[in-house]
Order: C-alpha cells, then structure tokens, then sequence
C-alpha cells in the first residue's frame, strides 16, 4: 500500500516537471538570436523594421550558423482595384502574412502567426508590425 | 399502302430486337461475370482486389513529428493554424526527423469588380487540399478539401479548417 502511495506522489511531482519541460522546450527566450530567411517581396526587411520598431528583445544575426532560432514565412500584398476604390471607398491594399518561428537545435516549430489585414492601413508594415507584437507577447508569455 | 406500312412496321420490330438483345449482352449474368473471372488468360494488372477493409483509419498519435512540404507559402500559414487550434502534433522542418508529410495545394481569387458589385463582397475564393502520408510506410492516412467562397481572413481561413479537422482526426472525432 506505501508503495503505491509513493509511486502515486512521484507521478504527482514529475506530472508538473514534464509539463514546464515542455513549456521550455517551446519558450522562446529573451535576447536569442534569430536568423530572417528571406521571404516573398523582400517581407524579411519589413519584418527586421518592425522587431525595432515593437522593441522586440531578439538579436537578428545575418548568419544562420550563429542563430538559435530561424524565422521563415510568406506575404501576398494586392493594391486596391478601381472596382474596390469606386465601390468600396478603400483604397488601402489588402495583405496577408504568415511566420513561423523554428527552434534550430530541435527543427520543431515553436510559433507561428498569420495575419490578415483586408485595408491595411501602412501596406506591408501593418502585417509586419502586427509579427512583431505578437512574438514579442509570446517572448515575454515565458512559455 | 398497306403494305409499306407493315414493311416499317416490321422493320422497327427488327431494330427494337436487335437493340434490346444488345443491351442485354453488355450487362451479363452473374453466371456469366464467374465464368470471365474465372478464366486465366486474363492479364495479371486486371486482377481484382478487395479493398481494405480499414481504408485509412489509421490511427495518428498525438504528438507526431509532422514535416509540411512547400505549398507556395501556404505551409507557413498551415503551421500557425496548427498552432493557434492547438493541433497535437509537432511540426518539424526537415523530413528525416518526421513521422508524417504533409503535401497539397492552395489556390486564391480576389474579388472582382462583379462580385463587388452583385454580391458587396471583396473576400476572396479560397480553396486548398492537403494529403497526410505516413512517411514509414507511405500510406495517406488523411486528406481534406477546403473552399471557401467568402474567406473572411483568406489563407489563414483555409488553413485554420485544415488545421480544425485534423485535430479532430486524430482525437478520434472524425
């Protein structure tokens, strides 16, 4: 009967470890280094703009050798039409993006993010900048 | 006169019968259907076989390493919609460390002056499909199709319905 009841507090004490093992495995900490492979319509700039302009703590490294983690994604951009203009009264272009955050000892992804922006106001640094605030939640989420 | 009109009518008794005795011999009896079974001069590809009974029920465990060949970028939003629906596998981006692939397609049309128009619509027409192979055996064990004729976030809608019905794959919901 003891036995069981110490097998049954082991599992109690190590079922939390293996959980906060799993949140570390995917946290993304402060201060890595992250390498922007390049993207559709040169997104990479935008996106490296944006991380400064959201002070978003990451140090972008030119090297992927040097990097801990790899940022790899998409963006589509289509300009307002006449037909959107004279019908919709927008002219602001329509975007989308997507990014996904690879942890590059373990090749598993541990983030990603799209977005959609049907009258970005900014074009691409609307897309770029709504990346960069939400990696920079999910850096500081710790998890 | 009369007899003109018997010859037609003879005539048309004769094609009705000819019709009928070909519409009977294209389907045979099932004594018939045996017998072209049976017979061995039959070419080997043209042997037929049952389907499994099991056809792709495979079981996909939670927590699989799955790898996402390139879409044209849509991979990348296929990757956050497993994310942000909490899909319990774990994607990967090299091939070699996964233990399913996924491959498809995407495609997307914007609105045009006409759907703007009729409909007061400018969301785009979005369609993508994408196939889950074991990458051990090279069985599929899972597709879907998705269209979406007023994706209100485009991609990211597609990808999330994707995303939605493979979580429910395999916890077992579908």
């Amino acid at each position: 009967m003891s036995g069981k009841t110490l097998s049954l507090l082991l599992l109690l004490m190590l079922a939390p470890v293996s959980g906060l093992a799993q949140d570390v495995a995917k946290a993304i900490p402060a201060g890595s280094k992250v390498f922007v492979n390049p993207m559709k319509d040169g997104f990479e700039k935008d996106l490296i703009t944006a991380f400064e302009a959201k002070k978003v703590p990451l140090e972008v490294v030119a090297e992927k050798e040097k990097a801990d983690f790899e940022i790899s994604g998409t963006s589509e951009s289509k300009k307002a039409g006449v037909a959107k203009v004279l019908i919709m009264g927008s002219w602001h272009s329509s975007e989308q993006a997507s990014i996904t955050v690879t942890n590059l000892k373990t090749g598993e992804a541990v983030w990603a993010y799209s977005v959609n922006k049907a009258n970005s106001a900014h074009g691409k640094r609307s897309t770029a900048e709504a990346c960069a605030k939400y990696l920079k939640k999910k850096i500081e989420s710790k998890k | 006169m009369f007899h003109r009109i018997s010859r037609l009518l003879l005539f048309l008794t004769a094609l009705a019968a000819g019709t009928f005795a070909q519409t009977t011999q294209s389907s045979p009896t099932p004594a018939a259907s045996e017998q072209s079974a049976s017979k061995p001069d039959k070419p080997a590809d043209l042997i037929d076989k049952e389907p499994p009974a099991e056809l792709s029920k495979e079981k996909i465990p939670a927590g699989s390493k799955i790898y996402i060949a390139p879409l044209k970028g849509y991979e990348s939003f296929l990757t956050a919609a497993i994310i942000k629906k909490g899909t319990p596998v774990v994607v990967v981006n090299n091939q070699e460390i996964a233990d399913y692939e996924i491959t498809g397609v995407s495609e997307s049309h914007q609105a045009g002056w006409a759907k703007m128009i009729f409909l007061g619509s400018q969301q785009s027409n979005e369609q993508a499909s994408i196939v889950m192979t074991n990458l051990k055996t090279g069985v599929a064990v899972w597709g879907y199709n998705v269209n979406k004729t007023n994706s209100y976030k485009g991609k990211q809608s597609s990808s999330e319905a994707c995303a939605k019905h493979l979580k429910a794959r395999i916890e077992g919901r579908e």
